[in-house]
């Protein structure tokens, strides 16, 4: 019999059938579906926290051992980019830590000596159109916190912020309307 | 009303004559060629669509995973993304100028000139600026071949070394480079053999200059020409600005001496030539002769100067004796009082004039007797304190190479960095004379016309991965480090082969040099005891690699002060005058050194290709260039397709037509046509690119079987390359094509051809009439009319702008090579320009003044001009362009959906459209796009990009954005500083600092003091198209042409004067006072 011909309840069930099928294609289907559904910033990815090659733990060193961010991420205050520390960095210090029954550490240092490169997966990811420069926040006295949370206290790292444009256009306007800071907002700040 | 049409500025003379090619007035694709969706994605589509399942659409939104793989061992100090800057010298010509190479993360990105080297001094050349794009060309040699196979260096080593421990007699042919090193290294390596010559040579090399100068004052040696202390040039079609040694100071010296803010009075250069050349565009007077009479010309001017001046030396007086101004000018058909005149006034400027001649012996001489006339000797040209060592002298020549291989002896040829089977004619038989050598080993970058030939092929390293060290003048020494290792494994540079060689065949190594590194230290110690310099050989090495090289104050000083003079030498000139030219009676085809692709080296580099040619803005290929007259008795017009017989040869060729040649003269540009399988020159196979760069002609060239870009002229050349040769032309009746960048927007007169209102554009006044009145010729200040925009308030306390001197342009366009590499602007290729699609964001638009048959040429260089009531930013429906608080149009990539409003409102049309993804139809968006056996062709050059700036994808807009990745570096630096505004200076545009003529001039229009604000207040300071009162922030400066001519008047004036008469005749008539709005006060700022 031709759809329009049944009653309106067979109608609706048909409906009713296609919306449970729907979701639950979308459970299955789409990656991370429920959090997907429940973050309002997960466009942005705000949450992410993807599983690293190497078990590091900023609450460890930067938290408890109180290590300052600029010590191995240095390098930052001079260019764009924020620099993730090579391994010779990390060596500083464990090449005189011993490694006896630790397997990470010993993991950390069969690396160094083989010379293999540590394939981080990136956190804090812009799009490629838009142009961060971490010089300027650090010259202006932003605290690395601001943006990129409590790191400290992170056993492994997520994304804290949203990092969409809107949060950052915010705060550009807020510091500069209470005269703090002189933060652009013409587009070629961060687009060009 | 077409009176007014002769005297406006027309862009093309196929503009004015109302007949432009065809093919070019189509912007848009035929819809049939446009790129299909591929069918798999359209399936793709409907799958998930037919799911029912919207929320999948949503898994196109999950970013892409990102990885970051830091180093290991970070080199102390190195930041990944910082830009570090490394001083060097070029090596891609003999000049040797001084370069600063800015590198990121070990990769040379962009090469600028090296202010402080008194070669080059800042400015750096078209080829230069392509450099980084050789580099990382995805066609190198990868690894050296013996017999056609694969190898490695250590093999190659190995079955060379057999080969060189029987040889007898060796043969090195290397291309010219000032460097004692390189020198060193063949000698001792040569030294080895019983019989080891050295042949230095290369198309362009300035063999006449070098035997002339020789005839003249006994020694092989060219003088240092120092333009800036001339009054008077006669150019003997040298095209110096093209052709000379040290082309980039005679460009600056020559600009500088036209700066009307610095000298009273500029510099007059007369041009005597059959071609228009590129220095022809910038002469004030041209003599058009046929080209075969042009050292003629030059004996009749010097014989009449040395009537006037009298007393000259009696080997002169006897060449000199055939010639006289009335004797030749008949020959040549025009009036004798014009030699006349002009040897009065070259003779009245004595001490303060100079002659410089065509690349052949009797043009050389021409130049080198009246220089000895005029007195340039001491004044103008320095032959003894600092002379140019550019070209080495005393070296075996190459018709003494070729008669050593004709004969059989030569065991083992060398060719290093060289490629003389393109490069020489035919006549001479190289690559028959090359087949009889026992072995020949090519020392190449690419596998070029040479390298194919020989049996050993040996990759070099590019001179960015190269040491070496070079004296270009006496006493100025330069310093070459590489900025990056070489890319591949399996390369070496050539001084590393020679001295690697040397040792392994037992014999002494100079310096006892391990690699060319320690060669290079070893040499600079002898620099530091040569110029007594104190102090510890490391804090002068230190030093001298920081500043890129070396000379000292004596000698700085030396120069600037020198008045020294070269004695004659006493020979017989007669002998090499001889007596005047009969011409030919036929057409004579002028083959020349175009001023972008010069001798085909960078034929595989798009950016050289594609960059137009500063005469005839043509791009990917040559044509036939004719003069009005030539093309009128010919019948035929651009883009007839020519049968030439030149000899026995023959081919077809595009016609273009160029104002201002003679009429029995035909040019026809030398360095295309080449055969090399490389993907630009005829197409690669292996590269699955390249297809949007398709190039076809509809002609035949010489070798039918290949298309080649352009046809290759050099190989039925005279051994002396530009020397006229006979030729017949005839028209085919068919249409060629050709692709040239002036026949669309064109905005002195966007209506059709012969129709419509002309702007002034690109102002050009005579020298007479602006000493007058300095805002002689230049746009009438309009009324200000009512606007809807208010006066534009920029935040930030500096606002940008530019000023552009068209006296000091040439038109070398280094400004568009530079502006593509610092921006990663993409090449789009022989058909797109022909639809009127290139993306140059800076270009040079050619315009010429008067009549046909004696133009005058403006070269106006053209960028998006930053308008402060910008009309295209008004109709962006989404906002992508809009204005910075420091007064820049700002372009946001990722904003713009594609509608092209903003590049159709531009009345300046400097929008440019990305309809195809251009990077990516070139592989290269796709860094590791496979091909079928795995390997990545296209991975080199991606490295090229400047991590600096987006690279746009399709159905994006782009623009000049004035470099703001520069200008936001700049600001964030002077805030780091506590600076509240960026000083003058410190930002240069990527076009500015590549000019060799300063002609660009960038900074804060806001401060007065700044040097951007003089030249912006100038009198003779105008702006283009103002009375559309969108605010433009760039000013021009005219083009000031100081004719001998008192009584011609600029086409601008007469203009202005017609529209006067015409607007009092009708005001008169019509019982009206004169309109009031004239002569109101301008308000612009």
């Amino acid at each position: 019999m031709p759809l329009e011909k049944r009653s309106p309840s067979t109608l609706a069930g048909v409906l009713a059938l296609a919306a449970v099928f729907v979701l639950a294609a979308y459970m299955v289907v789409v990656p991370d579906a429920w959090h997907r559904a429940t973050n309002l910033f997960y466009y942005a990815n705000q949450g992410y926290q993807p599983a690293q090659p190497l078990d590091y733990n900023h609450h460890l060193h930067a938290g408890i051992r109180k290590i300052p961010c600029l010590y191995c991420h240095a390098g930052i205050d001079r260019g764009r980019k924020g620099v993730v520390p090579s391994l010779s960095v990390c060596m500083n210090c464990h090449l005189a830590i011993p490694t006896k029954d630790r397997p990470k550490l010993q993991q950390l240092v069969s690396w160094y000596k083989t010379e293999t490169p540590v394939e981080w997966t990136k956190v804090h990811d812009l799009p490629d159109f838009v142009r961060f420069n971490h010089r300027q926040h650090l010259a202006a006295g932003v605290v690395c916190q601001t943006c990129h949370g409590p790191v400290q206290d992170m056993n492994v790292v997520q994304q804290w912020a949203p990092l969409t444009m809107g949060w950052c256009v915010n705060c550009h306007r807020d510091s500069t309307a209470t005269g703090r800071h002189n933060a652009p907002t013409t587009c070629q700040t961060c687009h060009y | 009303m077409s009176d007014t049409h002769a005297s406006h500025e027309w862009k093309s003379p196929e503009k004015r004559s109302g007949k432009l090619p065809q093919a070019t007035l189509n912007e848009f694709q035929d819809p049939a060629k446009l790129e299909k969706p591929s069918d798999a994605a359209r399936r793709e589509f409907l799958k998930i669509m037919g799911a029912g399942a919207a929320a999948v659409g949503f898994a196109g939104c999950a970013r892409p995973v990102e990885r970051i793989f830091p180093e290991v061992n970070r080199p102390e100090q190195s930041t990944p993304g910082a830009k570090v800057y490394y001083a060097s010298a070029c090596q891609g010509c003999a000049d040797a100028c001084g370069v600063v190479v800015k590198t990121i993360d070990a990769r040379p990105l962009k090469l600028e000139g090296r202010k402080a080297s008194p070669v080059g001094r800042g400015g750096l050349c078209s080829r230069a600026q392509a450099a980084t794009y050789d580099l990382f060309d995805p066609e190198r040699l990868q690894q050296p071949l013996v017999a056609g196979e694969p190898t490695s260096v250590k093999a190659f080593d190995e079955t060379l070394l057999v080969e060189l421990r029987q040889a007898r007699t060796v043969r090195w042919l290397r291309a010219p480079y000032p460097s004692e090193v390189k020198r060193r290294s063949v000698e001792a390596f040569l030294a080895s053999f019983p019989d080891g010559k050295e042949t230095v040579w290369e198309p362009i090399a300035p063999d006449a200059a070098l035997k002339v100068q020789e005839l003249l004052h006994g020694t092989r040696a060219l003088p240092r020409v120092r333009l800036d202390r001339a009054d008077r040039i006669l150019d003997l079609g040298s095209d110096f600005l093209n052709l000379s040694w040290s082309r980039l100071d005679m460009a600056r010296d020559f600009s500088h001496r036209r700066d009307l803010d610095a000298f009273p009075e500029p510099v007059r250069l007369t041009t005597v030539e059959g071609l228009l050349s590129h220095t022809g565009t910038n002469a004030d007077d041209r003599i058009q002769v046929r080209q075969s009479l042009v050292a003629d010309v030059g004996f009749a001017v010097a014989s009449e100067v040395a009537g006037i001046l009298g007393d000259a030396d009696p080997n002169i007086r006897a060449a000199l004796a055939p010639y006289s101004a009335d004797g030749v000018a008949a020959t040549a058909g025009i009036d004798p009082l014009v030699i006349k005149a002009l040897a009065k006034d070259l003779a009245a400027h004595r001490g303060k004039a100079v002659a410089l001649g065509a690349p052949t012996v009797r043009a050389q001489l021409a130049a080198g007797i009246l220089n000895i006339l005029l007195g340039a000797e001491g004044t103008v040209l320095d032959g003894v304190v600092s002379p140019s060592l550019q070209f080495e002298t005393g070296v075996q020549d190459m018709d003494a190479l070729v008669a050593d291989l004709e004969s059989g002896k030569v065991d083992i040829l060398f060719v290093d960095g060289s490629n003389p089977v393109y490069g020489l004619p035919e006549s001479v038989g190289f690559a028959k004379a090359m087949a009889k050598a026992k072995l020949v080993v090519a020392l190449a970058l690419h596998m070029d016309e040479t390298a194919e030939l020989a049996r050993m092929v040996l990759p070099t390293t590019h001179w960015l991965e190269d040491w070496n060290a070079a004296e270009p003048q006496k006493g100025v020494f330069q310093l070459a480090q590489p900025t990056i290792s070489p890319l591949y494994k399996e390369v070496r540079s050539s001084a590393d082969s020679l001295l690697s060689w040397t040792r392994v065949l037992g014999k002494p190594v100079p310096w006892n040099a391990a690699n060319a590194h320690e060669a290079v230290q070893g040499y600079w110690k002898e620099v530091q005891s040569g110029s007594a310099v104190a102090g510890t050989f490391e804090a002068f090495w230190e030093d001298s690699l920081r500043h890129g090289g070396f000379v000292s104050r004596a000698v700085l000083a030396a120069r600037d002060r020198t008045s020294a003079v070269r004695p004659l030498a006493g020979m017989d000139l007669a002998k090499v005058a001889g007596a005047p030219t009969v011409p030919p009676k036929g057409i004579e085809l002028a083959p020349y050194w175009p001023a972008g692709i010069r001798d085909g080296a960078q034929g595989n580099n798009p950016l050289v290709q594609e960059l137009p040619d500063p005469v005839t803005k043509q791009v990917w290929g040559n044509a036939l260039l004719m003069g009005p007259g030539g093309a009128a008795a010919l019948g035929a017009k651009t883009e007839d397709l020519l049968h030439v017989k030149v000899g026995t040869a023959e081919f077809d060729l595009v016609g273009l037509l160029v104002p201002g040649q003679h009429k029995d003269v035909v040019g026809v540009a030398l360095g295309y046509g080449r055969t090399a399988k490389l993907r630009l020159l005829n197409g690669n196979p292996e590269l699955p690119v390249w297809t949007n760069l398709a190039y076809a002609t509809g002609a035949k060239g010489m070798d039918s079987k290949i298309s080649t870009v352009g046809v290759d002229i050099l190989r039925v050349s005279r051994r002396e390359s530009v020397v006229p040769l006979e030729a017949e032309i005839s028209r085919t009746g068919r249409d060629g094509r050709l692709s040239s960048t002036q026949y669309y927007n064109d905005i002195a007169n966007q209506e059709k051809p012969g129709e419509g209102e002309w702007r002034q554009v690109a102002v050009q006044v005579n020298w007479d009439e602006y000493s007058k009145d300095r805002k002689a010729g230049s746009p009438e200040e309009e009324a200000k009319l009512f606007t809807i925009w208010g006066d534009p308030r920029y935040k930030s306390p500096q606002q940008w702008g530019m000023a552009i001197d068209m006296n000091r342009c040439n038109g070398c366009s280094a400004c568009v090579v530079g502006c593509h590499v610092e921006n990663n602007i993409p090449l789009v290729g022989f058909e797109e320009v022909r639809h009127g699609r290139d993306m140059h964001w800076l270009r040079i638009d050619r315009y010429f003044h008067g009549e046909l048959e004696t133009p005058q040429v403006t070269h106006q260089v053209m960028l998006c001009q930053q308008c402060d009531n910008a009309p295209c930013e008004s109709v962006c429906p989404v906002l992508a362009t809009t204005h910075s608080d420091d007064g820049l149009n700002q372009m946001t990539y990722n904003r713009c959906i594609g509608t092209r409003y903003c590049a159709n409102n531009c009345p300046y049309k400097v929008r440019h459209f990305n309809w195809t993804n251009n990077w990516k139809a070139q592989g290269l968006t796709d860094l590791y796009e496979k091909t079928a056996d795995g390997r990545t062709p296209n991975a080199p050059l991606a490295m090229a990009f400047n991590p600096e700036v987006t690279v746009r994808g399709r159905g994006v807009m782009e623009k000049c954005t004035f470099c703001v990745q520069r200008v936001q570096d700049a600001r964030y630096d002077s805030k780091e500083l506590g600076l509240e505004k960026v000083p003058d200076g410190e930002i240069q545009t990527a076009c500015q600092q590549s000019c060799p003529a300063e002609a660009i001039v960038f900074g804060d229009i806001k401060d007065p003091t700044t040097k951007v604000s003089k030249l912006i207040r100038s009198e003779r300071g105008y702006k283009v198209l103002e009375w559309l009162q969108i605010k433009p922030n760039v000013t021009y400066l005219p083009r000031v042409r100081h004719t001998a001519d008192r009584k011609a008047v600029s086409a601008a004036v007469a203009l202005k004067r017609m529209e006067h008469e015409h607007e009092a005749e009708s005001a008169a008539a019509a019982g009206n006072a004169p309109s009031e709005t004239h002569g109101a006060p301008n308000e612009h700022p």
